[in-house]
């Protein structure tokens, strides 16, 4: 077995498996030894040596989380504590960023008039790591602060860190919410079933269905944005805000039905971020599950909210620069955690400035056409391979050049904004709710038909998931 | 392990829920029958769609219908190997005006020749003025189905009507190895399954791939189709170690005719309604014949009479292409080879014209 994404049918009959021997097993306790063995195949699936990764990590953070939890001295906990972080955080450093800061001081040298060699490194990316790093690192800091009571045994934890539906492209189902729902043996409602059902092929949907099948005509304006006409240039750029939309929020949705069809709940992930009306609030709705960690273990440890202004905007530039990092190992990134950094300051001082009347609708409706085009204005810096390339689309992307002559067709361009109505048709009128309530011969009928479009819809060459990357 | 154990651990509800659930999984089933019924009523499905070295041939078809009476397919040997202009001159000689085209595709199966050279036959009912001759040049040792690799590719989706699953399964026979008959079977079902639902359908439909730059080392008017590739090193390697192990002499192996070469022939004449069209099967050679060299009857029973087969895999009887600077790779001829093939395949076809009345009557 080769790695499986969501997506294929090989994932679909492996689930079904694990679901059919779950749901036979009678103890709770072998049900989780089951679910974790399965989640040891799924990721082993990707690269057999980064399961032993995967558990001496989280074996060591069992490990320090049991001895912080002993220990009443605070330099003892401390110590360990770091302990936890540096491990952590040095195996991200290594797999992830090592290449990109030795690139980074090589052409910082370079441009100083020193001449570094360069080191050829062939270090793979095991896949899921800033996901799962994060997850085990606030296993050990909320043990710390006194806000989690550690797992009782070492499989209750290897459990939670690798548990297969959430591994590799999260959502960060911290252990604090999760650990609590392995003291009980899990049960699912028939209605449950229906929605998790639902679920999983809305997020099947967004990802094969859309995702994937808007991805080439980006690549193409990306991979050569000086070929390209402003219009493609700002088609290509509305795309690519769908295209990672539905991509990484399909993933979320697949993972929480995938989790809820075993009794466990993942924390939600996605709130319609593109119908957000300030930065702010699309933080609130973006990557729910990464913004509320790095508000919890950074921008708070930073300090938080201070009584001194200035104070607090640089917490809250640090935290999104350290986010734009997290995303990937390259300053267009970490330019792009800077961008929204910016923004999220701005949001602030306007605020403070403007009257509180926000449930106006002119204020509203200018809120959003603010944000949804700073955020895919945004978006080209995180998508683009260089900042030359991400110049060029903005310059496009804001109408001040004209560009070359390729073109797209014009119907992509009214589909991102098409997609985004029925987005909130289906939000306003409760679509999925009303589908999982049908009677069950009609939903189990409509179920057929949709999958039978999501079928004919299905790209076919498979992509991986754009966030298996971070 | 004892049963009470067993029965301790691990319970069959769940499987008597699903088996009480049954039909509500046949409510599914008829969910998404039904609709992909209807969508496979509403999407367009012809050749061109989905494939674009498919769609390429065809346009230069298409692009050229007027005028066009001859045409070769099959796969890859005959994309590198058929050259229509030395084919169409070396006729000329022989007093036989044609003018053929390299419809053949890199890949090519049985089930695509068969798809192109019934849009060629349909294409030929709108000639102005028949010719004396019209030729349908099919190639005799293709594979039957894509290789499994591309079983999702839009090209296999596209072709494997129910029809084409039929056609399919007609390659089958028992001097084949019980693997390769059920091997191929179950590829053309397969297809044939990912067709009738329309996998990828919808998408390709919505999402139309912007073309690539047509083929042009292909289409140019002395290439008509022909592909001319520069020499690879790997591939003069590959030559040059062909001709290193080559035996005193090829062992010769026995090639058994299986239905669907029969039915291939009577599939494309009914197509078009045109009288006196002429099939000839050749077999293209490949460096693997120096080893084995593959023996095949001289005639195919069709529906209108014999079929000549043309069996250029017997480096005894055509030692002139079995010349290592004649080769691309050991599987294709280059160009200076698909000349020295486009000659002898011309003078069989030539030949065989002139002792077969019925052969030059075309349109009669």
């Amino acid at each position: 077995m080769t790695d499986v994404l969501f997506t294929e049918f090989r994932f679909l009959v492996f689930f079904a498996a694990v679901l059919f021997v779950y749901w036979s097993l009678r103890s709770n306790s072998h049900r989780k030894t089951f679910l974790l063995l399965a989640s040891y195949v799924f990721y082993g699936s990707w690269d057999w040596r980064f399961v032993a990764m995967l558990f001496l990590l989280s074996a060591g953070d069992y490990l320090f989380a049991r001895r912080i939890d002993a220990s009443e001295n605070p330099s003892t906990r401390r110590a360990y504590v770091i302990a936890s972080i540096t491990m952590n955080l040095g195996v991200l450093g290594v797999f992830k960023y090592c290449n990109f800061f030795i690139d980074s001081a090589v052409s910082l040298a370079d441009a100083l008039g020193a001449s570094l060699s360069r080191p050829a490194l062939q270090i793979v990316l095991p896949v899921g790591i800033s996901f799962f790093t994060f997850q085990s690192l606030s296993y050990t800091l909320d043990v710390y602060r006194r806000q989690l009571e550690p797992a009782h045994n070492l499989r209750d934890y290897l459990f939670v860190a690798s548990f297969f539906p959430q591994l590799v492209a999260g959502p960060i189902t911290r252990p604090a919410f999760f650990l609590p729902q392995l003291v009980d043996i899990r049960t699912v409602r028939a209605d449950e079933v229906r929605w998790f059902l639902v679920m999983f092929l809305i997020g099947y949907l967004k990802k094969s269905g859309i995702a994937d099948n808007i991805a080439p005509f980006v690549d193409r304006v990306f991979e050569n944005s000086s070929a390209f006409d402003a219009a493609a240039s700002l088609t290509a750029t509305w795309l690519y805000a769908v295209q990672i939309y539905c991509d990484f929020s399909g993933y979320s949705d697949m993972a929480i039905a995938a989790a809820g069809l075993m009794g466990y709940r993942l924390v939600q992930n996605f709130d319609a971020p593109y119908l957000s009306t300030s930065i702010q609030d699309f933080w609130r709705r973006w990557h729910i599950s990464l913004s509320t960690w790095i508000r919890d273990y950074i921008y708070l440890s930073l300090g938080g909210r201070s009584r001194h202004r200035l104070v607090t905007y640089r917490n809250l530039l640090v935290t999104m620069l350290a986010g734009g990092l997290w995303h990937g190992a390259a300053w267009t990134f970490v330019a792009w955690g800077g961008l929204h950094g910016c923004a999220l300051i701005a949001d602030r001082e306007t605020k403070r400035w403007l009257p509180a009347d926000r449930g106006s609708a002119l204020r509203q409706c200018t809120g959003w056409f603010l944000t949804i085009n700073f955020v895919c204005l945004a978006w080209i810096l995180f998508r683009a391979p260089s900042f030359a390339t991400a110049l060029t689309m903005i310059e496009r992307y804001l109408m001040l050049d004209a560009g070359g002559p390729g073109s797209l067709p014009s119907w992509l361009t009214v589909l991102p904004p098409a997609l985004l109505l029925i987005q909130y048709a289906a939000r306003r009128w409760r679509w999925a709710e009303k589908a999982a309530l049908l009677d069950e011969r009609g939903f189990a009928f409509a179920y057929g038909a949709a999958w039978a479009f999501i079928v004919a819809l299905l790209p076919l060459a498979h992509r991986p998931f754009i966030y298996f990357q971070f | 392990m004892p049963r009470a154990i067993v029965a301790q651990h691990w319970s069959f509800r769940p499987l008597e829920r699903l088996f009480r659930r049954a039909p509500l999984l046949g409510w599914t089933v008829a969910g998404f029958i039904v609709t992909a019924g209807v969508l496979h009523a509403a999407l367009p499905a012809p050749l061109q769609l989905y494939a674009q070295p498919r769609s390429e041939k065809l346009a230069m078809l298409q692009s050229r219908r007027a005028t066009v009476n001859a045409a070769a397919f099959g796969s890859s040997r005959v994309h590198n190997g058929f050259d229509p202009s030395v084919f169409n001159a070396t006729l000329g000689h022989y007093g036989y005006a044609m003018t053929s085209l390299n419809l053949a595709i890199y890949g090519g199966s049985q089930t695509e020749q068969r798809a192109l050279a019934r849009d060629f036959a349909a294409h030929l009912v709108a000639l102005a003025s028949p010719p004396r001759v019209c030729l349908v040049l099919l190639e005799l040792n293709a594979g039957l189905n894509f290789q499994t690799t591309n079983l999702f590719h839009p090209r296999n989706i596209n072709l494997y009507d129910l029809d084409t699953v039929l056609f399919a399964l007609r390659f089958s026979g028992d001097s084949l190895g019980l693997v390769r008959r059920f091997g191929r079977a179950g590829i053309a079902l397969a297809s044939g399954v990912l067709h009738l639902t329309n996998v990828g359908m919808l998408g390709e439909t919505l999402f139309e791939p912007v073309p690539e730059a047509p083929g042009e080392r292909e289409t140019r008017d002395a290439l008509l189709g022909l592909l001319s590739e520069d020499p690879v090193p790997a591939g003069l390697a590959g030559v040059r170690h062909a001709f290193e192990m080559r035996p005193d002499e090829a062992a010769a192996e026995t090639v058994p005719i299986l239905p669907g070469n029969r039915q291939i022939v009577a599939d494309i004449a009914s197509a078009a309604d045109v009288s006196n069209l002429q099939f000839v099967y050749f077999v293209t050679p490949t460096l693997d014949d120096l080893m084995r060299a593959p023996l095949y009857p001289d005639s195919i029973n069709g529906p209108d009479g014999p079929v000549p087969v043309f069996n250029f895999a017997l480096p005894s009887k055509y030692p002139q292409l079995f010349q290592e600077t004649l080769w691309w790779d050991p599987g294709h001829l280059n160009r200076a080879g698909a000349a020295v093939f486009s000659r002898l395949l011309a003078a069989e076809v030539g030949a065989w014209i002139a002792k077969t009345p019925r052969a030059s009557r075309c349109g009669d």
